[in-house]
């Protein structure tokens, strides 16, 4: 025999919990936690930078699968010196990664925002890396990309790529910002379309002022590099070889040295992919460019430029690639050390890799919690090895005690 | 979510066989979440909603009380001569039901659905009494607050004056907001984790108080002797939507004026290095009318996760209602 259910019963326990859900407590209003870059993009802010006060060099460290336990370090090789020194800006949380802008006085920092932080503060230094000051903000996330801050060598301004793909313009002072253009500005004037522009990717200023942006380009053969002339953006890129011809390229890093602009191009994808590098000394009205460098399915973790026309990869595999102008064929350098972020130039024409030793961070959460104090974690060990590309020689010292 | 799955899967069967163990072993698993997780944290909870595993369990149980059928209690023969029962036979034959031998009898022949039943209804009670009595007292937030927070300490000294600069430029100094009762804090501007918190705490007070907002101020003073500009207090409000509130203040000074009040609130501060923020601690004081420190908070008693910090908006608002003179 069917025998009735109990309604009554089920009705009131119902009721009960729709009643205790209703008193969990409620989580503040708070707007959340700040957007964490991809995981991929990461890695690939690791870079170095020569400028007329030394070598400037960046790396993460902590290695921790969350980013915000991830953090970065800024080190500096004063010019005529062989040693480095860690000049990492005090004070500010640096979990998101660090861009640089160079000039001829001064080194400009952006701190990408972490966690909660949605801005990006700014600190420049003019004594290399003794002491900062800071300057801005930058009212916005700014891009995940190394390129993503550039400083106009005579006047100073600073032109950032932010995270929603927006290039900003300010006056030294850097607190008033003006949208220079959005990926979606560019892609509708007839350089975008031509290149059928879907993303921008770095930022930079050529020698003689001229603000440039690069993005990734639809249309195959095609390198997306701008240069804005009069408030007129045109394409700037150079011409890709026959070869290249049904490839689609990306431009992964677009970077003004003393004497020109230099680009770095991914053409293909996969194991088809190749690495060119291309260099301007007319803000992109004529570029030479570099024999392709096969990649055979490596992918490239840093990137770096300088000191001329010297660029320097690192691949995955304790790879690297360095190439020093464009009639030079790209030679490849002994096995990295296990760990190497980025290579920077080193005194006497070497290279130098800066390889984070260890992940020692992860087990020291830099996160405080309330309650217990400040914040503060300590940095790792980084080691120093100074390579050049026929030899790699002994390790040398700069270690931060833990 | 794989716990839920399974529970809905065994539902979905309408096996009781199946059924029974599934429910016991995800009420259990929702005790132990609740008791574990949600509330001590265990295993890296956060207690951002320490109640959500009582009703889990509750629904659970109701769905399959819908679903089991009730037995059917046979139909008892008359006793004899009962329509003629007097009080005296119904007391005896009360006291029959509650000896030692009828209940073991009444327990050993209960079916799981009746101990469901009864496992829901001690639920409710246990984790809706307490709520309900909370929810009709008018100062439970409060208590609720101080107990998670721990309970504030209660002064009444002149607050240490301060003249400093708001995020429009002007100045602002401790007398000019002499009238109005004053929720302060200090916080970093470039600060990750927990200013970002406060400062939606300060907004939410705001909100909670509503037509009494008007008779108080809310205001940070700069916690970050580095990014001591305008410009970078300015960027902190918009990120926390506070740019639109009409009686909150950010004020900043130079690094020498904001030491100083530090100093006088005795507030430590370290400037840390290589990429690490600023080391500061979390605190709020509630100035009365007069500018008299007559509570100070600190933000520094509890385990640091979103529950902690979400009440203190309810302590915020109710030390001013108590200053404005209606709790």
């Amino acid at each position: 025999m069917r025998t009735p259910a109990r309604p009554a019963a089920t009705v009131v326990t119902f009721a009960a919990a729709a009643l205790i859900a209703g008193c969990g407590s409620a989580a503040p209003a708070s707007p959340g936690p700040a957007a964490e870059a991809p995981p991929s993009g990461a890695p690939f802010l690791a870079t170095s930078l020569v400028t007329a006060a030394g070598t400037w060099a960046v790396a993460v460290m902590g290695g921790s699968v969350a980013s915000h336990n991830n953090f970065w370090q800024l080190f500096e090789r004063p010019a005529g010196s062989s040693s480095w020194k860690l000049v990492t800006p005090a004070g500010v949380p640096d979990n998101g990664g660090l861009v640089l802008a160079g000039t001829p006085q001064s080194m400009i920092t952006g701190l990408r925002p972490s966690q909660y932080l949605t801005y990006t503060p700014l600190t420049v230094t003019r004594d290399g890396g003794q002491a900062w000051s800071s300057t801005g903000p930058l009212d916005a996330a700014l891009a995940n990309v190394p390129d993503a801050l550039a400083a106009a060598p005579a006047s100073g301004h600073l032109l950032a790529l932010t995270a929603s793909g927006t290039a900003r313009l300010a006056a030294p002072g850097y607190t008033s910002w003006t949208t220079l253009a959005t990926a979606r500005t560019l892609a509708a004037t007839p350089a975008g379309r031509h290149c059928g522009l879907q993303a921008l990717t770095a930022a930079s200023f050529s020698p003689s002022g001229l603000p440039m942006l690069t993005g990734t380009c639809s249309r195959a053969r095609t390198a997306g590099i701008f240069a804005s002339t009069g408030g007129t953006w045109h394409a700037a890129g150079p011409a890709m070889p026959p070869s290249l011809a049904s490839q689609p390229v990306q431009v992964l890093r677009l970077t003004s040295t003393a004497t020109g602009t230099v680009a770095l191009l991914a053409a293909g994808t996969g194991p088809a992919g190749s690495l060119l590098t291309a260099w301007s000394s007319d803000s992109g009205s004529h570029w030479a460019l570099s024999p392709p460098f096969r990649l055979n399915g490596a992918t490239p973790l840093s990137a770096s430029v300088g000191p001329g026309d010297t660029a320097a990869v690192v691949l995955n595999g304790n790879r690297g690639e360095t190439i020093t102008g464009p009639a030079a064929p790209w030679r490849s350098l002994p096995a990295l050390p296990p760990g190497t972020a980025t290579l920077a130039p080193g005194p006497a024409g070497g290279l130098d890799a800066l390889a984070v030793h260890s992940t020692i961070l992860a087990a020291r959460p830099r996160i405080r919690r309330m309650g217990q104090g400040a914040g503060h974690q300590r940095p790792g060990p980084v080691r120093l090895i100074r390579l050049t590309p026929a030899q790699r020689l002994c390790p040398t010292g700069l270690t931060r005690a833990p | 979510v794989a716990a839920l799955a399974v529970t809905g899967a065994a539902f979905l069967s309408g096996r009781p066989w199946l059924i029974r163990p599934v429910l016991i072993g995800f009420a259990v698993l929702c005790l132990a979440d609740w008791v574990l997780v949600e509330d001590f944290g265990f295993f890296g909870g956060l207690g951002t909603d320490p109640n959500s595993m009582i009703p889990m369990a509750l629904l659970a149980i109701a769905g399959y009380l819908a679903l089991a059928p009730a037995p059917v209690t046979a139909a008892e023969p008359a006793a004899a001569g009962a329509p003629d029962a007097g009080w005296r036979d119904r007391l005896r034959l009360a006291r029959d039901r509650v000896r030692p031998a009828a209940v073991r009898q009444s327990v050993a022949a209960a079916s799981i659905q009746s101990v469901a039943s009864v496992g829901a209804i001690g639920l409710i009670v246990l984790g809706a009494a307490p709520m309900a009595a909370a929810q009709a007292n008018p100062v439970a937030d409060t208590i609720l607050a101080q107990a998670i927070n721990g309970s504030s300490a209660p002064v009444n000294y002149p607050a240490p004056a301060f003249s400093l600069t708001d995020q429009h430029g002007r100045t602002v100094t401790l007398g000019s907001l002499r009238g109005k009762v004053v929720l302060l804090t200090f916080l970093d501007d470039t600060c990750s984790v927990d200013c970002p918190l406060i400062a939606q705490e300060f907004r939410q007070a705001g909100q909670l108080l509503a037509g009494d907002s008007r008779h108080v101020e809310l205001v940070a003073v700069n916690y970050n002797p580095l990014n001591t500009q305008v410009s970078y207090i300015q960027a902190f409000d918009r990120q926390e939507g506070l740019n639109g509130v009409p009686n909150w203040l950010y004020l900043t000074g130079t690094r020498a004026q904001l030491q100083q009040v530090w100093h006088a609130y005795g507030l430590p501060m370290e400037i840390l290095p290589a990429g690490s923020m600023i080391g500061h601690g979390d605190y709020a004081f509630v100035l009365d009318q007069n500018g008299h420190m007559r509570q100070e908070l600190g933000f520094d008693t509890g385990p640091g996760t979103q529950a902690t910090k979400s009440s203190f908006a309810a302590e915020l608002t109710d030390a001013a209602r108590q200053l404005l003179g209606h709790s």
